[in-house]
């Protein structure tokens, strides 16, 4: 509307001689910023309350509980744990970490979505010519940034096993499955071999496999704390499928109420599921 | 004259190297065969651990059912004959199917029998049996797929020369599951 009319004013003032074209245009002006910054305000405002909205909905969803603790600290805590987060030779902290349960097939699974980032510093030398033609090195710091999305569940085996996608030396006794797509994607270490034989079970192998065709740079570790950690690029592994848009405040609301489920955090979820039907019995029984 | 002996030998030793490196990945992919079938075998055999139990259900609730006790002898029986070290399709194919006689028969007698659905030895022993099916299926599929790779290794140039000289290998044949194709309609022959 205010935007409106001083289009108008301003039309109206081309038409006019010069003074009284200026004495319409400083008005039309006025009011045309006044109107058009509290658009961008509320529009801007609108959708910072539906962005709040959307991390309520996927918190929600998954009955997860959003904890509070010092980004570095919880890196230091986990690292002292699993060698997913002693990465990073500069800084390494943890984003965000949610609480949940799930549902499992043979039972529930307490876990943690939790979202990393460490950075690396390497030296590189640049090697440019000043204005007498000489040959200059300089050397700089470069950082990287590395983002990662791992998934803590408790399952009820203490053992010592890691099936990574990349190469870490001095993790104990190295494992090789009869699967060679398998062992061309992971490496696999762990306390003893007899341990691994259990642990990865033919179904097992196969699962991980489809995994890895599903998710970027997957790692398993098992902590003889009775805890697993999956691991793997930054994935958004809520449900994105729902987008609350305030502007259409009963379809929001409706959808705020809906429980959704959570087919990711399900999928990696599987593979806690599969351990625990297939080898815990028998890391168990021959424990 | 010197320099063509030089190249002559650099291009034999090159030659030599390629026929070893050839030689030692057929190797390898027959033992990688070897490896995933004596998996299946083993997964195979652990069917013997059920058997017991099996026997011992049949006998309490069902001492009529003679037919699955046979069907269980004779699986027990296939089982002993197969090698882990030796590939032999046709004794997979046996037990695989002697598997199911026991299993289709087990099943038609526990829906004759409603009671013996709670009975909690029955429950365990269909949870231990699906495990293991899946396991035997999965080490099959990797089986299977270590004796494609293995028989690409040895029929593809060059290495089919290094197998006519050196190796000697014959194609390992893949596991068919008779009982699932025969619901196909099409069956691809080659």
């Amino acid at each position: 509307m205010g935007v409106g009319s001083s289009l108008l004013l301003v039309i109206f003032a081309f038409s006019l001689p010069w003074s009284g074209a200026a004495l319409l245009l400083i008005p039309a002006v006025v009011i045309g910023g006044i109107s058009g910054s509290l658009i961008l305000s509320r529009d801007e405002r609108l959708s910072r309350i539906s962005k709040k909205l959307q991390a309520l909905y996927e918190a929600n969803l998954m009955q997860l509980e959003a904890e509070v603790f010092d980004p570095e600290d919880k890196a230091n805590e986990l690292g002292s744990n699993y060698f997913e987060f002693q990465r990073g030779d500069y800084s390494r902290e943890v984003l965000s970490l949610h609480s949940g349960l799930s549902a499992g097939d043979t039972a529930d699974i307490p876990y943690q979505v939790i979202q990393f980032h460490w950075v690396d510093m390497r030296i590189v030398t640049r090697v440019t010519t000043d204005e007498k033609g000489n040959r200059v090195e300089k050397k700089e710091e470069v950082f990287d940034h590395y983002y990662r999305t791992a998934l803590l569940a408790e399952i009820d085996v203490q053992i010592d096993a890691y099936i990574q996608s990349y190469h870490c030396e001095s993790m104990g006794v190295r494992w090789t499955t009869t699967s060679r797509q398998f062992n061309s994607i992971y490496k696999v270490h762990g306390e003893s071999e007899i341990v691994l034989a259990k642990l990865l079970k033919p179904a097992l192998v196969l699962l991980l496999e489809q995994l890895a065709a599903e998710y970027a740079d997957l790692n398993f570790e098992f902590c003889p704390d009775g805890t697993m950690l999956i691991s793997m690029r930054q994935t958004h592994l809520l449900d994105a499928s729902v987008d609350i848009y305030l502007a259409d405040a009963a379809q929001a609301a409706e959808q705020l109420m809906i429980a959704a489920s959570q087919p990711k955090i399900q999928r990696i979820l599987s593979v806690c599921d599969e351990v625990s039907r297939f080898s815990i019995n028998e890391l168990r029984r021959n424990s | 004259m010197g320099a063509l002996i030089v190249f002559l030998l650099v291009l034999a030793l090159f030659a030599a190297l390629i026929f070893v490196l050839i030689n030692n990945s057929i190797i390898s992919s027959k033992n990688n065969v070897i490896r995933s079938w004596s998996d299946v075998v083993t997964y195979q055999r652990q069917k013997t651990k059920l058997l017991p139990d099996l026997e011992r259900l049949t006998r309490d609730y069902l001492s009529f059912e003679k037919q699955l006790l046979s069907n269980i002898a004779e699986l027990r029986s296939a089982l002993t004959r197969v090698s882990p070290t030796r590939v032999d399709v046709q004794a997979l194919e046996d037990i695989e199917t002697k598997t199911q006689n026991v299993f289709s028969g087990f099943r038609a007698v526990v829906e004759a029998y409603p009671e013996l659905r709670s009975a909690d030895l029955m429950r365990d022993l269909m949870a231990e049996m699906i495990e293991l099916e899946e396991n035997i299926a999965a080490a099959i599929t990797i089986f299977n797929r270590n004796v494609s790779e293995f028989n690409t290794s040895i029929e593809i140039f060059p290495n089919s020369i290094v197998n006519d000289m050196a190796t000697h290998l014959k194609p390992y044949p893949a596991f068919r599951d008779s009982v699932a194709e025969s619901d196909i309609e099409y069956k691809f022959r080659g």
